[in-house]
């Protein structure tokens, strides 16, 4: 069952076509992965879907009894705000039944990260925090935007470790925007390829081989699956953070 | 200051308006600061000489033409085109309103002295004044009870706020217009030069105590009621202007709190 569609997307400025002719399904309780270089619109369609910009063609339709969750990529909170984790829990629009919370934030560990302001969080603490706020909305889809840029792999893994749990055991529906094409084709179950317009979308797996993904990333796309052919060529005895044995 | 009028007289004023600009800078300035907008600050206050300017040609009251062109000013900054940035906008802004001020004071041919635009003066102030800061007060009371929650998640993130359903532009737009008028009622105590210092000092030494937002602006209120204190002690005592002994008392404390929280923070490494 499709909980989101777009038709025939378009979005420019006086200056330029950002998107043209975007046309996708998201299904409900998958994990749709957005890929594409940098320009190529990403942002822009994430902010269309969200609602903070208007398309110039075309229409975007989300099943109206859908929540939506949005996980940003950057941070705005000024380093001198003395604002912590625990505060901004609190402040939730809406109210929190403290069962839930609980729930949530042992599902992330962001327990023992009450009382900590947002200037002292690692980058992968920051990035549970930021997705314990959005799941505190209880949301049927959540949006993520590029959510593992400049982690180091054991947060990347703790993440992706939510993430599946969200999708297997709550059943939420992901929609990720990211550059990190070995995590992209290891756990997504839906890819779309954008270049302004979708250049290919389908699986993982047909993606690899479809001319339109090896036009559009190139030699570039060896040096970005580094890791993921990493994990096939040497051998491994630790257990990752996705719970595999990989050796 | 004249003959025959007591210390006790001269002070009454300077020393009664200390509480309600205490409380009306410390949040003004705490949110300013954190919604990294301190140039605010500076563009309202530098915009007092073209108020004063316009008040001298109109023989308006310099209060309301101050507070009209601050409002002006804070609403420009939320509509300001989406290609200039917003630093640069304000800086244009800036420019250009001091520029015209400059102009229509020249053409105008007027002898007074501009010393009090400058750098204020807290011994002119009337019980009007003391009036219209404590109306200010309660209107930033009313704003922060009712925006306050609004005003930290647009803090914290604003499209996450959106979605929130925080009604973002207004919220902000409301906050800069008080902001505005704060800074236009500062003029007048600490003049058009430092009045955007008085806003943004006390933040840079709170922030190492790391407190919550709340006892950071309490905090900030202390500092600004301190330093103002002792800024209109010390003109009374050296018959200097008051305004820059403020600036100094407020970056002694600011370096007396980090040198503080450091020393503390030393020992308990040991």
């Amino acid at each position: 069952m499709s909980v989101f569609s777009a038709e025939n997307l378009g979005f420019c400025t006086p200056s330029k076509q950002i998107l043209d002719g975007v046309s996708f399904d998201i299904q409900k309780g998958s994990f749709t992965t957005l890929i594409g270089p940098n320009g190529a619109g990403k942002s822009t369609l994430l902010k269309l879907m969200l609602g903070f910009l208007k398309p110039s063609t075309g229409a975007l339709n989300w099943q109206s009894s859908q929540r939506l969750g949005y996980m940003p990529q950057k941070l705005q909170i000024d380093t001198s705000f003395p604002l912590s984790v625990g505060r901004l829990f609190d402040l939730k629009p809406g109210g929190v039944d403290p069962e839930d919370r609980d729930r949530i934030e042992r599902l992330t560990q962001t327990v023992e990260l009450q009382r900590r302001l947002f200037s002292e969080l690692s980058g992968g603490e920051l990035q549970r925090v930021l997705l314990t706020y959005t799941l505190l909305g209880n949301p049927d889809v959540i949006l993520l935007d590029e959510p593992m840029q400049g982690l180091d792999i054991d947060s990347e893994a703790l993440f992706l470790n939510i993430l599946h749990t969200l999708k297997y055991q709550y059943g939420k529906t992901l929609f990720m925007v990211s550059h990190d094409l070995h995590m992209v084709f290891k756990h997504s179950d839906h890819v779309i390829c954008l270049q302004t317009h979708v250049c290919c979308q389908g699986e993982p797996a047909s993606i690899k081989d479809d001319p339109a993904y090896h036009v559009l990333f190139g030699q570039r796309k060896d040096s970005l699956m580094a890791l993921y052919a990493h994990q096939h060529d040497h051998t491994h005895d630790h257990i990752h953070g996705d719970g595999c044995k990989h050796g | 200051m004249g003959m025959g009028v007591s210390m006790g007289e001269i002070l009454l004023y300077p020393l009664m308006l200390s509480i309600p600009l205490a409380v009306l800078i410390g949040p003004v300035g705490s949110i300013l600061v954190w919604r990294r907008s301190s140039f605010l600050a500076d563009v309202v206050s530098h915009m007092g000489i073209l108020a004063f300017a316009i008040s001298e040609l109109t023989q308006a009251p310099i209060l309301v033409v101050s507070v009209c062109v601050s409002t002006l000013v804070a609403v420009t900054l939320e509509w300001a085109p989406s290609f200039i940035p917003k630093d640069a906008w304000l800086a244009g802004v800036s420019s250009l309103g001091i520029s015209i001020g400059l102009l229509l004071l020249s053409s105008n041919g007027s002898s007074h002295s501009f010393d009090h635009v400058f750098w204020g003066d807290m011994f002119a102030l009337t019980q009007n004044d003391i009036v219209v800061f404590a109306i200010a007060t309660g209107f930033l009371g009313m704003h922060l009870i009712v925006f306050w929650k609004s005003l930290v998640l647009i803090m914290f993130h604003e499209e996450l706020a959106v979605l929130d359903g925080v009604p973002v532009r207004f919220v902000k737009f409301v906050n800069n217009v008080i902001a505005g008028v704060v800074i236009a009622l500062s003029l007048k105590v600490m003049g058009v030069l430092l009045t955007g210092a008085l806003f943004v000092l006390p933040s840079i030494g709170l922030r190492f105590l790391n407190l919550t937002p709340e006892r950071h602006i309490i905090g900030a209120m202390v500092f600004v009621f301190a330093s103002f204190l002792f800024g209109v002690i010390v003109s009374v005592q050296t018959d200097a202007i008051a305004a820059p002994w403020v600036i100094f008392a407020l970056t002694v404390l600011n370096f007396a709190v980090i040198f503080l929280k450091k020393g503390i923070d030393k020992g308990d490494e040991k």
